[in-house]
């Protein structure tokens, strides 16, 4: 490797260098059971609606309801009511109860099964503003987890907001989708005998409506116009099949007052991602609701009070290329016939289907290819799904 | 440094060989030594320490060679002669008594005069400034190539002839890199009289005129011995040849530094000979993780820059490389240290008492000496790993006065980065490079030059979404003059520049770009008298000017949305003046006190913001804005800080000290991250933030026993540190033109135990530590109502309350050693997501409170392995593998530990940076043989 004279060194280099990134469970205990918090009173019409639960464990989420609680809302002219439980952890004003009055503020008391005695701080109320528009548009948005951009829709807020003073907005949204499965339900197996199928459209179309997973905070102070022209809401992808029949988005525009817009901005910045090498430091984010005899007890979620106006647009599918697994029938399916009558009963009705060919040969393919509640919609059309 | 109370272990290598020049009458006719019953049942260290301290007597004995002995006697009281004679003769241990001073040789008598072959194998070059001889001296030289001269006339005679006395001064350095050696001792054997060199290798005495043989010994070097004739003042300056074959790991203390005398507590020094046999990560003996295996220093994690130094955040840390101070201290986000191994030459770290020339940091002080330039010869070394390769050049250009150093280091590729199986970091690039030059000149004998320059610079991409690029820039200047033997002048000049630039594209509708830059010019002055062989007072000027240059912080890309913002710029001057007493009250009690008077003046041109007192600052509660020109001063702040230390020696193999120390700090980093974020900035107290103020008492014990084998410490700290500075909870300081709002100041309580073992020499040497400590934050401001973790105490980020070290090394033989390392420690504490709640149909994490719960233990396992090329003699080019695994057991030490919710099912996952073994293999080289 080396002689006399100066010599050129070689180098031999073994290395390995391992980041790693693996599953890991550590022990958590002690913040179960913590109440929970939801809903609020808004101006506008519309009753005044409170979700109570308990927080769950963090790896067996569920939601966990909380049924015969004492729920009273107090405005600050002294106006008072008392909410009914219409179903299981709601609790509602009546028709012609307590309504939000813009320049109002608004205290929530409750007392839950277990005798715990909970309020929160008068909560102002500030006036709405409306949306004047919402526009949308084809994009194509890079993604990490995709080896091409994404084509979806881009929807866009325009909306006027009063220049006097900082002010504090919330949009939330919320996506309802028809959308159909790949094939019609001719037949079905049940009680080891195949049936016709009397209606076999009947399962093809669905709706399913869903929050979109991320509420947009803006304080004024941050924005040089406050004639806002496109301001970018949310983007939906064709990755899936939420545009691939007809799209409708309600869009609501909340004014918060300012220590709600702190708590919302905690929510998200303390939400912020933790895997990175320098992620920030979590913080526990507790409600504007305490328990009466120890503030010290962790209450969670919010007590919302704000101004409230929303919007609805309905979308047709944009013009470019699908790429969620629309199902086709293969040889499989028709072979898995063979062994239907093995099948384990818990599984039964098999829906079964001809696949569009009318040669009288059935294929038992993927049940949500034909029942298209296997993927999380229902069968009842919403109320303003013909209203456009 | 006071000859009289140091002990000398003197390492003969053949025999202990005495002159002749002066009669065999010592003591023992003049001033008969009478030992009472308390030197009964001594062992031999103690029996010598004793006598040193209460006779002015000096013992000269190899201290490897003698064995346990208890010094005994029927009757008391004794000479020491006939005590000696009891005990040494018995064991055929031989001894002579030379004025004030006893030579003890184990097999050897004694000669009472010189053998004519003795000085046959010493080599040593002598420079003689002022002499009228050094003509002769240097035609023996050249004739007699194996016998250098060892006579050496120091002045001219007939100048000053008035005068008895003369002045001698001098400097001691190495023979082949010309670095100055520090401590070593000087010993006029005639006149039973020496002094020590002090950290510049110079030296000073008095002494009458006359005919002296001088013998110099140093622990790293050979001993060397001169015939002196002395006619006047002058100056000589004489060199040392390093202990070739030396295999033990010596560390060089000056009294200042010594383990039982010196004033310091929480003192750690680490040489270059020591960096050299801790296992390498990458390739790269790194000086931070070498501190990192101290007790009470801790890594923020891996992978990040920056440590702990008992129970305080990384910003109360200061790093200097040669005066000039360095604000990132870390390549690749943490990866490397920032320093090229091969210009380091030894770093200190105070992290108990903080000497009185610095200030303005609560917990440490990191000082780093470059080396200094070999003014012998041209020199060079480097090495070759897979990352990184780098070089040091050293040339003398005028010799013996002025050389120049330049080294280089750089990554050429990030090849390493793709076969990480992480994509955050396959999908990445880093480079780095570091410079650093040094030129050291040495004037005369009374002045001294040092220039040093510093350059580093890093481009990380993260994931093509953040782009990092970080430099560091700075020079330093130092003058030393020395007055006189007692009194001397150390004058620098130093400027350092700190850039950061940032580009984040995470979501291209918040792309942005920032940069900033932090600029520090330092002046220190510093005097330092000897009015009294008892007292060592120093006293000086510190001053900074800090200055934070914030370029605005703007969109990135077309779709960005971000408002462009223009953040003020912030400057600073910092300005103490210093006072410091070293009083040695009694031979076994020293006393250092000292003040130090600090302002902090913050200066315009700024807007600033007053608040309504008694009420949050924020937005809300703003009652006016005050606008500032240039360099108007907005605010000053004043303190004192003091310093208080003292150790008292309860037998000479043992001490106890005690320190106290106030300090101010007016800068402060601010990071809301985990770990250190390049992105956490540097903000100076202002208007509205004031300094913080850290107080900490330590108290230790010190041993050193078995014949110098073993030292073992125990200290015990408490801290307390005022207005340190927290984030308010979702703080974001990013965009935030007033970051007082942001911001809140609470309280930092510390406290901890270390305990240490260490064996600093032999074949097998190392070292074993065992911490406990504990830091604890409380941000509670009852009066404004303001707090963090609703207002309770809660663990800092880096509270770690058990940590073992333990390293050792394993020399096989010239050319093989190992070294392993063992740490472990207490994982940091974390908060943790407890529970899951819905909200709107959307599932939320609720988090524990802050740092309830902590992430596994740490720990690590590392072993290298070097092999040095061979070891002839006359070689171009030394060159030695390193091949060595950064954790040997593949531990997956949890970085962080963190939840993620996919389609509402949450699942916890543990990041760890080192997940494996790692394996690295280094060719490091050097011109020259292995000894040099």
């Amino acid at each position: 490797m080396r002689n006399k004279q100066i010599n050129i060194f070689i180098l031999l280099i073994i290395l390995l260098f391992q980041a790693c990134i693996d599953e890991f469970q550590p022990e958590l205990n002690g913040y179960e059971q913590l109440l929970v918090v939801d809903g609020g009173v808004f101006d506008g019409p519309g009753q005044i609606r409170i979700k109570l639960s308990y927080s769950t464990d963090v790896y067996n989420p569920k939601m966990n309801l909380i049924s015969g609680a004492f729920v009273r809302i107090q405005d600050n002219t002294g106006e008072t009511e008392v909410l009914n439980e219409p179903e299981e952890g709601v609790y509602t004003s009546s028709e012609n109860g307590l309504i939000g009055i813009p320049g109002r503020s608004y205290k929530l008391y409750i007392t839950t099964p277990n005798g715990k005695k909970y309020q929160s701080d008068f909560e102002v109320l500030h006036p709405r503003i409306s949306i004047e528009s919402i526009t949308y548009q084809t994009e194509f948005h890079p993604d990490d987890r995709y080896p091409y951009d994404l084509a979806g829709y881009q929807f866009y807020l325009n909306t006027q907001l009063p220049n006097d003073t900082n002010n504090f907005y919330m949009w939330r949204m919320v996506k309802t989708y028809e959308y159909h499965s790949e094939f019609l339900a001719d037949a079905y197996f049940t009680n080891k005998r195949i049936y016709p199928f009397p209606k076999p459209d009947s399962m093809q179309i669905c709706w399913k409506t869903e929050n979109v997973k991320q509420n947009i905070l803006l304080n004024t102070k941050d924005v040089v116009n406050p004639d806002m022209k496109n301001f970018p809401l949310n983007f939906v992808n064709t990755e899936g099949r939420e545009l691939s029949v007809r799209y409708s988005q309600l869009t609501e525009q909340l004014t918060l007052n300012e220590p709600t817009y702190k708590h919302y901005k905690l929510i998200e910045d303390g939400n912020a991602e933790q895997g990175s090498l320098y992620a920030n430091q979590p913080i526990q984010i507790r409600s504007n609701v305490m328990n009466v005899d120890d503030p010290n007890e962790p209450v969670l979620g919010y007590f919302l009070v704000a101004g409230r106006s929303v919007h609805r647009l309905f979308v047709s599918p944009p013009d470019v290329e699908f790429h969620y697994y629309a199902f086709v029938l293969t040889s499989d399916d028709y072979e898995n016939m063979r062994f239907i009558r093995y099948s384990s009963p818990s599984i039964w009705p098999i829906y079964l289907t001809l696949g569009g060919v009318d040669d009288g040969s059935l294929a038992w393919p993927s049940q949500e290819c034909i029942d298209c509640r296997q993927r999380g919609g229902t069968l009842s059309k919403p109320t303003f799904w013909d209203i456009k | 440094m006071n000859w009289q109370n140091k002990k000398k272990y003197l390492r003969f290598s053949l025999i202990i060989c005495i002159l002749i020049l002066c009669s065999i009458e010592g003591f023992s006719q003049n001033n008969p030594v009478i030992l009472d019953e308390s030197y009964d049942k001594l062992t031999w260290p103690g029996f010598v320490n004793k006598l040193e301290n209460e006779f002015p007597v000096h013992f000269y004995f190899v201290s490897d060679s003698m064995p346990d002995i208890k010094m005994t006697s029927l009757k008391y009281p004794v000479s020491l002669e006939e005590m000696l004679n009891l005990n040494l003769k018995k064991r055929k241990i031989q001894y002579s008594i030379i004025g004030n001073t006893v030579f003890v040789t184990h097999t050897q008598v004694l000669a009472n005069k010189l053998p004519d072959d003795f000085f046959i194998d010493k080599k040593s070059l002598i420079q003689s400034a002022d002499s009228i001889e050094s003509k002769k001296n240097q035609e023996y030289l050249a004739t007699t190539k194996e016998q250098p001269a060892q006579s050496i006339v120091i002045g001219t005679k007939g100048k000053n002839a008035a005068k008895k006395t003369a002045v001698f001064t001098g400097r001691i350095t190495d023979i082949k890199e010309h670095k100055p050696i520090e401590g070593a001792t000087l010993y006029f054997i005639e006149l039973a009289k020496g002094t020590t060199t002090n950290e510049t290798g110079n030296f000073s005495i008095t002494i009458p005129k006359g005919k002296y043989t001088l013998v110099v010994n140093s622990i790293e070097n050979k001993e060397s011995r001169y015939e002196l004739r002395v006619l006047s003042d002058g100056f000589a300056e004489l060199t040392m040849e390093p202990e070739v074959y030396s295999l033990q790991e010596v560390v060089i203390r000056s009294e200042k530094e010594d383990l039982l005398k010196g004033t310091n507590t929480g003192f750690e020094k680490i040489t270059a000979k020591s960096l050299k046999q801790i296992p390498a990560v990458m390739g790269e003996r790194d000086v931070i993780k070498v501190a990192l295996l101290l007790p009470g220093v801790q890594s923020v994690g891996e992978g990040s820059s920056g440590f702990n130094v008992r129970g305080a955040p990384s910003d109360q840390n200061m790093f200097y490389i040669n005066k000039v101070p360095v604000y990132n201290t870390s390549h690749i986000l943490g990866f490397f240290s920032a320093f090229n191994p091969d210009i380091v030459d030894d770093f200190t770290l105070y992290k108990g008492s903080i000497p009185t020339n610095y200030g303005g940091r609560l917990s440490a002080i990191f000082n780093i000496n470059s080396r200094q330039g070999n003014m012998e010869n041209f020199s060079a070394r480097g090495g070759i790993s897979p990352i990184t390769a780098r070089l040091m050049l050293e040339t003398p250009i005028i010799k013996k006065k002025l050389s120049v150093l330049v080294g280089a280091r750089s990554t050429y590729s990030d090849w390493a980065l793709k076969m990480v199986q992480n994509p955050e970091i396959k999908n990445s690039q880093a480079a780095f490079v570091d410079l650093v030059a040094n030129i050291s000149y040495n004037i005369n004998d009374k002045n001294q030059m040092n220039i040093f320059g510093y350059y580093s610079e890093d481009n990380i991409k993260i994931v093509d979404k953040t782009k990092f690029d970080y430099s560091n820039k700075g020079a330093s200047l130092s003058y030393f003059h020395a007055f006189n033997k007692n009194n001397n002048l150390n004058l620098s000049l130093a400027h350092s520049e700190y850039s950061f630039k940032e580009i984040n594209t995470e979501s291209p509708i918040n792309a942005y770009t920032q940069s900033y830059t932090i600029q520090h010019d330092e002046l220190n002055l510093n005097f330092t008298f000897r009015p009294s062989e008892k007292h060592t007072i120093t006293a000086g000027l510190n001053s900074i000017l800090y200055g934070l240059k914030n370029n605005p912080f703007l969109p990135y890309g077309d779709s960005s949305l971000v408002y462009p913002k223009q953040l003020e710029n912030e400057k600073g001057l910092e300005n103490a003046l210093y006072i410091n007493d070293e009083w040695k009250l009694l031979p076994t009690l020293t006393i250092n006190g000292g003040l130090r008077f600090n302002t902090f003046t913050n200066l315009g041109q700024k807007t600033v913001l007053t608040y309504e007192s008694g009420l949050p600052i924020s937005e809300e509660t703003i009652l006016d804005t005050l606008h500032f020109g240039t360099n108007e001063p907005t605010k000053t702040y004043t303190g004192l800080d003091y310093r208080l230390s003292g150790t008292y020696q309860l037998n000479p193999e043992m001490s106890v000290k005690l320190s106290y120390n106030r300090v101010h700090q007016n800068i402060f980093m601010l990071s809301n991250t985990i770990a250190l974020s390049p992105t956490d900035k540097w903000k100076l107290a202002d208007y509205n933030i004031k300094p913080m103020v850290g107080d900490q008492v330590s108290l230790g014990y010190y041993s050193v026993f078995s014949r110098g084998k073993f030292e073992a410490t125990a200290e015990i700290y408490f801290k307390n540190v005022d207005n340190l500075v927290e984030f308010k909870d979702g703080a974001n300081l990013l965009v935030n033109e007033y970051p007082e709002q942001e911001l809140v100041q609470g309280n930092l309580k510390a406290y901890g135990i270390e305990l240490m073992l260490k064996k600093p020499q032999g074949k097998f040497n190392g070292w074993i530590n065992y911490t406990y400590a504990r830091s604890t934050i409380l941000v509670n401001n009852e009066i404004t109502g303001e707090n963090v973790n609703f207002g309770m105490r809660y663990p800092a980020n880096y509270d770690k309350p058990h940590s073992v070290n333990f390293v050792a090394n394993i020399k096989l033989n010239k050319r093989i050693s190992f070294s392993g390392n063992i740490v472990y420690s207490t994982g940091r504490p974390i908060t943790y997501p407890t529970a899951i709640y819905y909200q709107n149909g959307q599932q939320f994490l609720h988090y524990s409170k802050r740092n309830e719960y902590r992430i596994p233990d740490y720990f690590r396992t590392d072993l290298s392995f070097v092999l040095e090329g061979n070891l002839r003699k006359n070689k171009l080019i030394h060159g030695s593998w390193i091949f060595s695994v950064y954790n040997v057991t593949g531990r997956k030490n949890a970085y962080s530990v963190y939840f993620e919710t996919t389609e509402g099912v949450i699942k916890s996952y543990r990041l760890s940076i080192f997940g494996a073994p790692i394996f690295s293999v280094t060719y490091d080289f050097k011109l020259g043989n292995y000894a040099k």
